[in-house]
């Protein structure tokens, strides 16, 4: 198989029903805005005071990251996943010279089945 | 919803070699079957299937949301306790997923049965986006099909518009085994969808990943800062990278969270959290006292793909999928449900979602009550 199929931006707009929500699909929404208000309601405490605990000792330790105390710690947010992007988030630019890089640590498993399913 | 008899396109060659699709087996037995097709209603295509996945896909995160907050949860899932952080942290990041696809058993009666969710690295997306629809379009214009004949398949312009969203106009990688056509094939296809977001984009084998000091590196020393992996999570996590400090720096598609959902332990968290729902299976963990106490039953492993090492067990029956060593975590066992039979063919749904919205659907067939890597896939319709 072409590892890269041709490009298909030129296929027919979406169906209908794609653009007019049905009363189905608004009934899905109120069930599923319940669910989050439920959801972020709702997190243990022992979890919320661990990481509490660790954000404050990050602070006082500047090697310390508190982006890091990343276990417990979503519960302080009423924001949904998707609304985020990789787009803010900025990274250290890769230098030309060799890093000694070592390979083969990825694709080692797979009980004779690949990747997808 | 019915199973009808449909004629296949002339030229079926040159179509699939102009769209690089093989629609054959590599023992050369039929993949894409167009010889018969699957007609739906609007009603069922929007009441049974498409509000359901939206609900569906909002209880699996809701799962998330409780599972990264509680120890007790992941250890029920195997998880392995080296990953919990990297799957909470990218939950907490908020790290956007592609796509996924749950798994239905439907027969247009009742209400649509969640089997699975694959929601880690599903395949069949490219024949489920682009080769049905031009199979639509085709049959519309032969006049095989009415005018206003439709599809349940927005997936193509949904992967463009998720990937403008998420990508923000930067460089991704693209992994996978190489050895795999089928994976390779589903990943061209999503780095295509990616390129026509407008994303710059490079593809690697998953053995050409290198570690480096600070993150992982392609062959060429080009750091990964963003990379979509058609790899499982629970093999990232149990080989040998699995537990370098580089998988925080690097953003993944599907992202680390996503190994609670593709857990099979997630169908019997469903469950709890909304027993009697009308598209769940009972499901409970093996071994647990709260596991229900069911007659007919299908056992799961906890980490397992293409149904190997699934069993079917009836009062009368006992089925079992293909011996391939899962299971050592541990099993679900969920409430026993026949897929629809049309003509000694078992069909079932796999129904899209892109980001957060519903996006579409194929149906696959099979002689097996469970569902392989051997399955058919059959294109469908919506007839008014």
């Amino acid at each position: 198989m072409p590892p890269s199929p041709p490009n298909f931006g030129r296929r027919a707009p979406p169906p209908p029903w794609v653009r007019t929500p049905s009363p189905q699909k608004r009934t899905a929404a109120i069930v599923i805005g319940s669910l989050y208000l439920a959801v972020f309601g709702a997190v243990a405490a022992g979890a919320v005071e661990r990481h509490r605990a660790c954000v404050r000792d990050a602070e006082r330790d500047p090697a310390k990251d508190p982006d890091a105390c990343s276990y417990f710690s979503h519960s302080s947010s009423a924001h949904y996943y998707s609304g985020n992007s990789w787009g803010s988030r900025s990274y250290a630019s890769s230098s030309s010279s060799s890093h000694g890089l070592s390979f083969g640590g990825f694709g080692g498993s797979g009980h004779g089945f690949g990747g997808g399913e | 919803m019915r199973r009808a008899i449909s004629p296949p396109r002339e030229n079926l060659g040159a179509e699939f070699a102009e769209i690089g699709f093989t629609a054959r087996f590599e023992d050369g037995s039929t993949y894409w079957d167009e010889r018969v097709r699957y007609e739906f209603t609007l009603q069922e295509i929007e009441r049974d299937l498409e509000a359901p996945v939206a609900e569906l896909h909002a209880l699996a995160l809701d799962v998330v949301d409780r599972a990264v907050s509680d120890e007790a949860t992941l250890a029920r899932l195997k998880i392995p306790y080296h990953a919990w952080d990297a799957i909470a942290a990218s939950w907490k990041r908020r790290e956007p997923s592609l796509y996924g696809r749950f798994d239905l058993a439907f027969d247009g009666e009742g209400p649509a049965k969640l089997l699975e969710y694959n929601g880690d690295t599903p395949t069949a997306l490219y024949e489920a986006a682009v080769v049905q629809w031009r199979w639509l379009e085709q049959l519309i214009a032969n006049g095989d099909l009415p005018a206003d004949a439709d599809q349940f398949n927005s997936l193509h312009e949904k992967l463009i518009a998720r990937w403008a969203r998420i990508g923000a106009g930067g460089f991704v990688h693209f992994a996978c085994m190489f050895s795999e056509t089928d994976d390779r094939g589903t990943l061209g296809y999503i780095q295509d969808c990616a390129d026509q977001a407008g994303l710059a984009t490079t593809t690697l084998d998953m053995g050409d990943i290198g570690l480096g000091p600070d993150g992982f590196y392609d062959r060429s020393e080009r750091r990964i800062e963003r990379m979509f992996k058609l790899y499982p999570w629970e093999w990232m996590f149990a080989d040998a990278f699995g537990k370098t400090p580089a998988l925080r720096a690097t953003r993944f598609v599907e992202p680390p969270w996503k190994l609670i959902v593709t857990c099979k332990g997630a169908l019997a968290l469903m469950w709890e959290r909304a027993k009697g729902h009308p598209n769940l299976l009972a499901c409970g963990f093996e071994g647990e006292a709260g596991c229900p106490d069911m007659r007919s039953y299908a056992r799961k492993p906890l980490f397992s793909r293409e149904g190997a090492d699934v069993e079917l067990v009836t009062p009368t029956t006992h089925e079992r999928g293909r011996k391939a060593g899962y299971g050592g975590e541990g099993f679900v066992r969920q409430e026993f449900v026949k897929l629809p039979s049309f003509d000694h063919a078992r069909a079932i749904v796999g129904a899209w979602v892109v980001g957060d919205e519903p996006a579409g659907m194929g149906l696959r067939e099979d002689t097996n009550a469970i569902t392989s890597n051997r399955a058919r896939f059959v294109p469908h319709v919506i007839l008014a």
